[in-house]
């Protein structure tokens, strides 16, 4: 159990959140307490507080706006209905993660063309990175490449990957939201990593290695 | 040291920022050796840009505010039934668990009504029915023997031995399956072995 959760709060993930979406984790003191006795702001409250890193899982799993909306709410009534049962002694944010990509999965497997209406928008979000056409495509290309190699990892990869990545959450806490050890996280992230790194082709292999020699600077 | 055992044993740390002073003597091979230096890099560039791809998918995305609307209204319904089936299942399993036993109970009490068996161990009190089952006891010690294993060689099989049929109040719980019948051959001078 992570400590954080055991008191009750969970703060956000810190040094390595600065690459993905904000996460607001805290909870506030009470706050499913007040929700357990019927107050609806509580439940408002409750929902403003956790509704983003919900939403972000939904979306980076089914990469469908409408879709990651339709899990939010139902997420969120099930949080409701289920109220009662929420325990007040650790954070609400990993079983409403692992309810999210639960949701996510079951979703999935009932429609799964949903996927491709964001490649333009894709496209236009990595243009706006960089300014010389070259370095544009190239990224564009590693972009497509990756996102396909995303959406084929098994859905244990997947959400590892997403939690660690996107999330920022450290392996003790994505171990905790996927009901798994640190061990197991560890080798599920590894294997995702592997698996996504045999998919770039050789040449782009070689691109990213030539950028990595820059990035080698960086080790301690 | 072979680079394979390096880049296996610090690719983990790096990824997941668990380099400490048990490390040293890999990140001074790590120093002198290109091969490692590139897979180490690689894959610090692949999770830099796997961090980028997964944030493509979800920048400039917000949930709309109809959606806490929609949270509101049908968490104030109450939970709406499942489909027909589950009723149906959830209906059979309840009276299941009731029906069950109480079939179970009911035929246990017709059999023991219906077949008494009788107890070696009550004896009858109807004088005349355990003097029947004396004399009939008597006579089978005196006329056969029950054996299960191969006929001994000393012993012929009786063809027309008449064998007591089988009734009520007979002191056996069970019904006798098999009795085979020998009779002593001159032989054996008369004594059963």
């Amino acid at each position: 159990m992570n400590v954080r959760h055991a008191q009750g709060v969970v703060s956000a993930p810190t040094g390595r959140s600065n690459h993905g979406v904000p996460v607001e984790t805290t909870q506030p003191n009470g706050l499913v307490e007040r929700m357990q006795s019927g107050e609806l702001d509580a439940f408002e409250e409750f929902f403003n507080t956790f509704k983003r890193p919900v939403y972000t899982t939904a979306l980076a799993i089914t990469r469908d706006p409408f879709l990651a909306e339709e899990i939010l709410q139902d997420c969120f009534v099930k949080a409701y209905r289920v109220r009662h049962r929420l325990r007040t002694d650790v954070s609400p944010l990993p079983w409403l993660q692992r309810v999210t990509t639960n949701l996510c999965y079951s979703r999935i497997s009932r429609r799964r063309a949903t996927m491709e209406p964001l490649t333009a928008l894709i496209s236009n979000v990595v243009a706006d990175l960089t300014s010389r056409p070259e370095q544009v495509a190239e990224s564009r290309e590693i972009i497509e490449v990756l996102q396909r190699g995303i959406d084929a990892l098994p859905p244990k990869q997947q959400t590892a990957v997403i939690l660690y990545y996107l999330h920022g959450y450290s392996l003790a806490e994505a171990a905790e939201i996927a009901d798994c050890n640190v061990g197991t996280m560890k080798s599920r992230l590894h294997y995702a990593l592997k698996a996504l790194r045999s998919l770039l082709p050789a040449e782009r292999r070689a691109a990213v290695r030539g950028v990595a020699r820059l990035a080698l600077d960086e080790l301690p | 040291m072979s680079c394979h055992k390096v880049s296996r044993a610090l690719l983990e740390r790096f990824r997941f920022g668990e380099l400490d002073a048990d490390c040293d003597e890999y990140l001074q091979h790590v120093e002198r050796c290109a091969d490692c230096q590139r897979e180490i890099a690689v894959d610090r560039e692949l999770a830099r840009e796997l961090r980028r791809t997964l944030s493509v998918r979800v920048e400039g995305f917000e949930p709309s505010p109809a959606v806490w609307r929609a949270v509101r209204l049908q968490a104030a319904d109450p939970e709406p039934p499942g489909p027909w089936w589950s009723t149906a299942v959830l209906s059979l399993a309840r009276a299941m668990r009731v029906m069950v036993p109480g079939t179970a109970i009911l035929l246990a009490a017709v059999l023991t009504v219906s077949n008494p068996t009788p107890s070696p161990s009550d004896p009858s009190a109807d004088p005349s029915a355990q003097a029947r089952r004396l004399q009939w006891a008597e006579q089978l010690t005196s006329t056969a023997a029950v054996e299960s294993a191969a006929p001994h060689p000393d012993f012929a099989p009786t063809p027309s031995v008449q064998l007591p049929r089988y009734s009520g109040d007979m002191p056996f719980a069970e019904p006798i399956t098999a009795v085979k019948l020998y009779t002593p051959l001159p032989s054996s001078g008369g004594v059963i072995r």
